[in-house]
């Protein structure tokens, strides 16, 4: 079979180099991840949904120590990325309960109902 | 033009200073026949005695000062000053006599005041030491200021009763004498220049003396202020003194300047710093003696109380100027230029005066103007360099023209303010005016210059000096002040023709209503007469006025050479470099001696002035108000009679030339004030608050727009590091 | 596909689904083929299946579907994570974050959304239609993203082989591991109550190094072993043996490195190497680093998880207002007395 398909995956392989993903790629990916992140929390006003965006950053930050971890070759990286999910949960937690707090308030989910400390 | 000082010829400036007896063989005696009334009268005293003079005054004025605050209502503080001041003159004969027996400047250190020195070269150490120069000069100005000083403080003491503020009008008074006596006595420019301010400062005081008035008020601002004008020049004069002469003491400025005159010379030119110095100290003497620009002060001054007019603007503060110009000769005789502009100045003032006092009708300010007019020939006759008859006639004019003063002043002491000849006439036939009368009548005599009186012959030294000297059309001066002396003699006696002769009737003054302490019923007016103080003061003036001609007397009638004020004078730094006046004075004047061509030709104007008085105010005169032949004459000169009794607008002019641009400024300033300085103010004020407020919105409240803000600001943060790294 | 719906069956929806069905065949067959020689095709599948669902999360107007996608993003981490050997993290990131966390958010989303009446089917809150503030934060966040990759891109090498990687070390920790792996290979029957644990040299410490991947196996029966070795030999170099000859089987002798050894003390000992197929799994290697580097974190973590259920619980409590006198009784116990 590999015969068969190897020269179909040439053109593939020719504008992408498949094989050679470094460290730089995975980090690529998670600043991106985070970059989404905070873009998607400047931008929401649905409460809930920032706070998902704030979860979109641990995603990418975890993603970085995982990548950094294997390479130094140390299972420092996932040993945080436990912890971090940890606090992660604890957050989502919280956050969610002053959410469900908040629209009771209020009767709607809107981050700039919010704006009592108005200067 | 330059003085031709032959080599061979002693100045008498170094005479002077070389403490030996006088040059020419004539001086010698005058002083020694000046030596003898003082040498019976007064005992020998030391020097110390020299500043007693100085203690009396300021002890009178500290002791009046307590009086004022202790609220003494009798007449303490007169008895106190008179004694005081009588003391003073005392002192200064005793002085007199020993300064002229030793005939060498008398120098006497009263404490250190002054004593710097920042380096040792020359120009480097300045000291003034409160310390006294007394010559020749300095007695002569002394004892007329010390005399009359006592006898109008005599007079004002009748004069000023009941008025509320009795012991500060003697405190101010006291302090005056003392200040002429600094000024007069002092050994440095500093002294001088302390004397100077003082006088200023007392004129000012005793002018704006009823403070309530507010014409009074203003009158004494712009003496003060004008005299500031002309002490900014004297100020600049006394430094510039300083640098070019490293020092302020008479002394050492003598001796430099003899050495200059001494190079002068020998044909080296005068530096230009140097020849700066007698302009700058013109410009002083001119705001203190009330000459052309700055003579605006005098005529208000009449504000004051008269016996201030008497002695503060009649007789002493005003010949300060010519004392400064009068000792500064060697000075001033550097610069030509100086002097002729002196004496130009001089000559014009006399002239310009003289034609206010003809339209005038205020009898006080026909005398102030009468005033500047003299004062205008003293400046001709310095300028012409003839300091001997500017200081004869400083002398003769204090004597007369306090009669005059004073006189003025009974009359408006008597008719509750009334100054106006249109409302006053016939005073003489009035009872208890006789005194009064006939002290004026002396007065006017020698004012105007009539045959023998001390005036005439004070008048017409200077007048024959100005027609033999060789200064810039000092002949057309002479005419002029020939021509003024006329007019003196006009205007003199219209005041006395229409006052104190001719049909009696008389008219109150303003203050009648404020009552004179006589019960009446504000209809039926009695003239208030003068009480023994007054007459006995006006007496003694008149007296002393007519005596003031037996030396002149003497000398024309051969039995003396030069007049013992002549004498005075020559043996003292104002003595000018040439000989000075007398009957072997060398120059002739169409062909014969000039001061007796003088004597015929100004005595005749003299003669001709009253005869035109008598005719326009006199003859034909029925009532008090006006003389049909006087309004004739002016109607006939047409114009010029407005023009002289609103005083050439002059007033007006400096109003319109100095005060109106100040005041403009002063708007366009207070706008900027108001609108710069104050914007720039509020702005500090206003643009906190506006940075706050346009920083405000970014405190929105959302908790999304201050993420955006930490995103912001993290993102400028990776920038600049990625950057720096 | 399976919940009920209007109509017939939408076409596009099939082919969408034979679309999908056809790529997923395709990877299938790509990642038979490519092994794992080719890590990088699945690097790129996983990074913009992840990247892509992220950015439908911050767009898509409806708040559960963000959800959803977030999910989908999860598993398309959790896939990178594979790539990464981090096998424990993947899961673990599948099972508390899309199975724990992103469950709360749907209980909460549903919770808190305006339910759709008849009439307003579509009913979309503002705050759910219109993004506040779009250009300037999506600035701010593309700013930083072009940053962070800006500086990442300084000559980082390239990612160590997993042939190379060392997770061999927590092996060291394992001695069971290695026992049931000499086990497995059969090395153990023969030399079972008779090991003993020992470093070369040293009197205290384990008898194999996780380091030169060796270990040293005590022997009981030292000339029985050389028996079952000398057979064993003979054997793999094709010499006739006898049939009841006991052998090592062949993959136990692979791992013979020597001839045994007699020390000092009289025992004879062999080294053994450790077989291909022992190493220390993820998981263990994990879970050593966690609990044996990094004991108090652990125990704060969990003390953290649980103060933040009791806030969570506190904070969210219904409150019910009751009149005084109820709540007193309620207090003390006494209910229904001295109430009319």
């Amino acid at each position: 079979m590999s015969a068969t398909l190897g020269p179909l995956l040439d053109p593939v392989l020719a504008i992408a180099p498949l094989a050679d993903v470094t460290l730089y790629h995975y980090l690529v990916v998670s600043a991106a991840m985070f970059s989404l992140g905070i873009i998607g929390f400047l931008t929401r006003r649905n409460m809930i949904v920032m706070f998902l965006c704030t979860e979109l950053m641990f995603q990418g930050a975890g993603l970085a120590l995982i990548a950094f971890g294997r390479y130094w070759m140390d299972h420092t990286g996932e040993v945080f990325v436990i912890f971090v999910l940890t606090i992660a949960a604890a957050e989502a937690a919280l956050a969610l309960a002053l959410v469900v707090l908040l629209y009771r308030k209020k009767g709607s989910l809107d981050a700039e109902a919010w704006a009592q400390l108005r200067g | 033009m330059l003085h031709n000082l032959s080599a061979g010829a002693l100045s008498p400036l170094a005479a002077t200073l070389a403490t030996a007896h006088g040059a020419g063989a004539g001086s010698a005696a005058s002083v020694h026949e000046a030596v003898a009334p003082f040498h019976f009268t007064m005992p020998e005293v030391g020097p110390g005695f020299a500043l007693l003079i100085l203690v009396f005054p300021i002890l009178a004025s500290v002791l009046c000062g307590v009086f004022a605050a202790l609220g003494v209502k009798s007449k303490l503080p007169a008895w106190t000053s008179v004694a005081l001041l009588g003391a003073g003159f005392v002192t200064t004969l005793m002085v007199a006599r020993t300064v002229l027996e030793s005939n060498a400047p008398l120098v006497v250190h009263g404490f250190d005041w002054i004593n710097v020195s920042w380096g040792t070269a020359p120009g480097q150490t300045l000291t003034a030491n409160f310390s006294l120069y007394i010559d020749l000069l300095t007695v002569l100005w002394m004892l007329f200021v010390t005399g009359l000083a006592t006898l109008i403080a005599l007079y004002s003491s009748e004069y000023m009763a009941g008025d509320r503020g009795y012991a500060r009008f003697f405190g101010f008074f006291s302090l005056f004498v003392f200040m002429m006596s600094c000024l007069v006595m002092g050994d440095s420019l500093l002294l001088l220049y302390l004397g100077w301010e003082g006088v200023g400062l007392c004129s000012y005081l005793l002018i704006g003396f009823i403070y309530q008035k507010p014409s009074a008020a203003a009158a004494a601002k712009k003496a003060f202020i004008v005299n500031r004008i002309g002490d900014l020049g004297l100020a600049l004069g006394v430094m510039l003194a300083f640098t070019q002469f490293g020092s302020l003491e008479y002394k050492e400025i003598f001796r430099q300047v003899a050495e200059i005159q001494a190079a002068a010379a020998h044909g080296e030119a005068v530096p230009w710093s140097i020849r700066a110095i007698p302009l700058l100290l013109m410009v002083g003497a001119f705001g203190k003696s009330a000459q052309l620009p700055l003579y605006v002060w005098l005529p208000d001054a009449m504000e004051g109380p008269t016996p201030v007019s008497a002695l503060i603007h009649a007789a002493t503060m005003v010949t300060a100027g010519v004392y400064l110009i009068a000792r500064f000769l060697p000075v001033f005789e550097l610069n030509p230029v100086a002097l002729n502009t002196v004496a130009w100045i001089g000559g014009l003032t006399a002239f310009f005066a003289a034609t206010i006092g003809m339209a005038t009708f205020d009898i006080k300010r026909v005398m102030a103007y009468s005033t500047i007019s003299q004062l205008g020939y003293m400046f001709l006759g310095l300028g012409v360099l003839s300091s001997a008859g500017a200081a004869n006639h400083v002398l003769t004019h204090a004597f007369f023209k306090a009669t005059l003063f004073l006189a003025c002043g009974s009359v408006m002491h008597g008719f509750a303010g009334q100054l106006d000849l249109r409302k006053l006439s016939g005073l003489i036939h009035v009872r208890g005016w006789k005194v009064v009368s006939y002290s004026m009548l002396v007065g006017c005599l020698c004012l105007a210059g009539f045959p023998l009186t001390s005036g005439f012959f004070s008048k017409d030294m200077i007048i024959a000096e100005s027609f033999v000297s060789d200064g810039f059309g000092a002949s057309f001066l002479g005419l002029l002040a020939l021509l003024t002396a006329g007019m003196t003699a006009y205007y003199t006696f219209r005041v006395f023709f229409r006052v104190f002769v001719g049909p009696v009737e008389f008219h109150a003054g303003d203050e009648h209503h404020d009552g004179d302490g006589h019960g009446d019923d504000g209809h039926a007016f009695h003239p208030h007469a003068p009480g023994w103080a007054i007459n006995l003061v006006l007496a003694l003036l008149s007296l002393g006025a007519l005596a003031a001609s037996i030396p002149y007397l003497m000398m024309l009638f051969g039995a003396s050479e030069d007049g013992w004020i002549t004498g005075l004078v020559d043996h003292s730094t104002a003595a000018a470099t040439h000989v000075t006046v007398g009957v072997d004075h060398g120059a002739t004047f169409l062909g014969a001696n000039p001061h007796m061509i003088m004597y015929y030709v100004s005595g005749g104007i003299a003669l001709v002035g009253i005869w035109i008085a008598w005719m326009l105010h006199l003859k034909g005169r029925t009532e008090a108000a006006t003389s049909p032949l006087a309004e004739e004459a002016a109607r006939a000169l047409g114009p010029i009679p407005v023009w002289a009794q609103n005083k050439w607008c002059v007033d007006e002019f400096y109003d319109f030339l100095f005060r109106k641009p100040l005041w403009f400024m002063a708007h366009v300033f207070y706008f900027i004030d108001a609108l710069l300085v104050d914007g720039i103010v509020n702005l500090f004020g206003w643009l906190p608050k506006a940075i706050g407020g346009s920083l405000r919105p970014s405190q929105s409240g959302f908790l999304q727009s201050y993420a955006v803000g930490m995103t912001g600001g993290l993102a400028l943060l990776l920038v600049i590091v990625w950057i720096v790294s | 596909m399976a919940l009920p719906r209007r109509g017939r069956v939408n076409p596009q929806v099939l082919g969408a689904l034979i679309a999908a069905a056809g790529v997923g065949g395709l990877i299938a067959a790509l990642a038979f083929i490519a092994g794992p020689a080719r890590p990088g095709l699945f690097f790129y599948i996983f990074a913009f299946v992840a990247l892509g669902a992220a950015l439908r999360v911050i767009t898509h107007p409806r708040p559960i579907y963000s959800a959803l996608y977030f999910i989908l993003s999860i598993l398309a981490s959790a896939g990178l994570f594979l790539l990464l050997d981090a096998e424990f993290m993947t899961f673990a990131l599948i099972i508390i974050y899309a199975g724990a966390i992103l469950i709360t958010y749907l209980f909460v989303i549903m919770l808190a959304t305006t339910a759709p009446s008849d009439e307003a089917y579509e009913v979309l809150d503002d705050y759910d239609a219109v993004a506040r503030e779009p250009i300037v934060s999506t600035f701010a966040g593309f700013l930083v993203l072009a940053i962070l990759t800006g500086w990442l891109s300084v000559g980082v090498p390239q990612l160590p082989k997993p042939a190379e990687r060392s997770g061999d070390a927590a092996l060291a920790s394992l001695p069971l591991k290695v026992q049931q792996a000499f086990e497995n290979a059969g090395l153990l029957d023969y030399t079972e109550d008779s090991l003993v644990a020992f470093v070369p040299g040293e009197e205290a410490g384990s008898w194999y190094d996780a380091e030169t991947r060796q270990a040293q196996l005590l022997l009981a029966d030292p000339a029985g072993f050389r028996e079952l070795l000398r057979h064993a030999r003979a054997k793999a170099r094709g010499e006739a043996v006898s049939e009841d000859a006991e052998a090592l089987p062949p993959v136990a002798l692979a791992l013979i490195q020597n001839d045994p050894i007699t020390r000092a003390d009289g025992s004879v000992v062999v080294m053994a190497a450790f077989p291909d197929s022992l190493r220390a799994r993820n998981i263990e290697s994990v879970g050593l680093e966690l609990v044996g580097g990094h004991p108090l974190a652990l125990e704060m973590a969990g003390v953290i998880l649980l103060l933040a259920m009791l806030g969570a619980v506190v904070l969210a409590r219904k409150r019910i207002d009751l009149e005084q006198a109820e709540k007193l009784a309620a207090a003390t116990g006494t209910l229904g007395e001295g109430h009319a």
